[in-house]
Formats: structure tokens, sequence, C-alpha cells
């Protein structure tokens, strides 16, 4: 798995590696890249839907996409052997995400020795007007 | 029963699209106190190579338990929206294993429900996640149209 993982790290396929993720089909997770870099996307689906009042995606699966998000950053942006592991998340929520496609995209803000530290965004229409927010550390030694 | 409303809120809850892909249930709901648990299955896995199921799994289940359970801290009930949350991933999540999770509200105020939860598999005593978020209260508990 992990000669997997680093082939295709190596060749930039993050996309394939994230179509070998049962949970990223799961929910909807899509992993490409634009002029600004690395992009993870929610496509919209009406089984992800967490109030039905409002018709807004369910909190956790929000939450997901940030997390998912990344770790494809830190895999994306750290030369490690190692998957990274997350130690933990700490997750805003801004705005009602409504079901339609959400885009999420990080940075990894701090690379330490054994830990990174990474900010991720999620929005809608409009990246400067964001549904979420989160920070992650992950073990990458 | 003494709490109906206890009884629709967690039915209303286990209804709602993504809880019912999932497959959560929540097993016991009281006042601003409750456990909910979640069958694994081989599409909720995040590492192949180890078995373990997506992070997003876990917070979820939490996510999903602590609003509820902030909801139902208030007596009349109340829907609330989630201002933000912590979670610490103690562990990988067992692939095979019964997800099981706990969650309290230790305070509320008329605008804001602070809960606390935590999620394990097969030993309380060894959970594999921690969490503490804080909820925006509003309007009647209210997440179904006509529910």
């Amino acid at each position: 798995m992990r000669k997997i993982i680093n082939h295709l790290k190596s060749g930039g396929a993050l996309d394939e590696l994230n179509a070998m993720i049962p949970y990223a089909g799961f929910v909807g997770f899509d992993i490409s890249e634009d002029e600004k870099g690395l992009l993870t996307v929610l496509k919209a689906s009406p089984d992800n839907i967490g109030n039905e009042i409002i018709g807004a995606i369910h909190g956790g699966v929000i939450g997901a996409l940030l997390e998912h998000a990344a770790s494809f950053h830190v895999l994306a942006e750290i030369d490690s052997m190692r998957t990274p592991r997350i130690v933990n998340v700490s997750i805003d929520y801004l705005r009602p995400a409504l079901n339609k496609d959400t885009f999420a995209r990080g940075i990894v803000i701090k690379q330490g020795k054994r830990v990174a530290n990474v900010r991720v965004m999620a929005w809608q229409d409009d990246e400067n007007r964001p549904v979420a927010a989160a920070h992650a550390h992950f073990l990458i030694a | 029963m003494l709490h109906p409303h206890l009884d629709h809120m967690r039915n209303v809850v286990e209804s709602l699209p993504h809880c019912q892909k999932l497959g959560l249930k929540i097993t016991t709901l009281a006042q601003g106190i409750g456990t909910i648990q979640l069958e694994p299955r081989p599409e909720l896995v995040g590492n192949v190579a180890r078995n373990f199921l997506h992070s997003g799994v876990v917070t979820t289940l939490l996510d999903t338990l602590s609003g509820t359970v902030a909801s139902s801290a208030y007596p009349e009930g109340r829907t609330v929206a989630t201002l933000d949350l912590r979670l610490d991933h103690l562990q990988g999540l067992d692939g095979i294993k019964t997800l099981y999770g706990k969650a309290e509200c230790y305070h509320f105020d008329n605008d804001v429900a602070y809960v606390r939860g935590w999620a394990w598999q097969e030993d309380e005593g060894k959970p594999v996640a921690y969490c503490v978020g804080t909820f925006m209260s509003s309007g009647p508990f209210e997440l179904q149209v006509g529910a």
C-alpha cells in the first residue's frame, strides 16, 4: 500500500489515490487541480442532507470534507513516506452549506519533523464566502 | 411517555437522509444526554491498507449526537446550528467493530449549548475520539418538513 501511495504521489496522481478510498466514493469526494492548486470537491447529493428544512448538507460531512482535503494537502506538499494520521481537527461552521457542490482548499502552514498544521476552507458559490473552515494537525513521521 | 418529544427528536434525527445512509442509531436520549451507535461497513473505510474507517465517520457520528443532545437540553426542545466542533482522533477506527458514542450538554443558556462527547469501539474506557462543540440555539425543534 505504501508503495502504491508513493508511486501515485510521485506521479501527481492524487485523484487515483482518492478513487481507492471507499468513503470518498460513499459521500462523493473528488480530488482535482486548478490554477490555484489542489482542489477537493464534495459533489451535491440528496444523500448528504442533514437538515431537511433548509436543505443543508450534514455538518459531519462538511467536517469530513475538510479533514479529507487537509489530508490530501499534507500528502501533496510533504515529502514523507508515511500516510498522514490525523491528530485533531477544529471545525468552524460559518454559513449553511446547501445541497450543491462544495469545494475545499487548504494550506500547510507549518511542517515540523513529526507534525504538520493545516488550515482548510470550504465554500460553494464564492471562495470569498466560506461555509466552513478548519485547522488540523497530522502526524507525518 | 414522560418525554414524547425526545422520542420524536430521536426519530427525526435518525431519519435525516445522511443519518439513514450511514445507519446511525440514537440508542438513548434524555434531556441533554444521549448515546448513538453505528455498524461499520466496507464503504466507510478511509485507510484500505489498515481497514480503518475514515475519520469523517466518527466526526459525523459525534456531530449528530452532540447536536441532538444540544437540542434535547432545552426543556421544550430547540433547533440548533453547530457553531464549532473540535475533535481529538485518538486511535484509528477499526473497520469491523461497532462504533459507539455518548454526548452530554454540560451548559446551556438562551443562545448557546455547550456539549462534550466521546466515541469508542470495544471498551468505553479506551475512546477512539473525543469532541467538544458549541451550538447556537434557535426556535422549536424542527429538522424535517411536517415532522
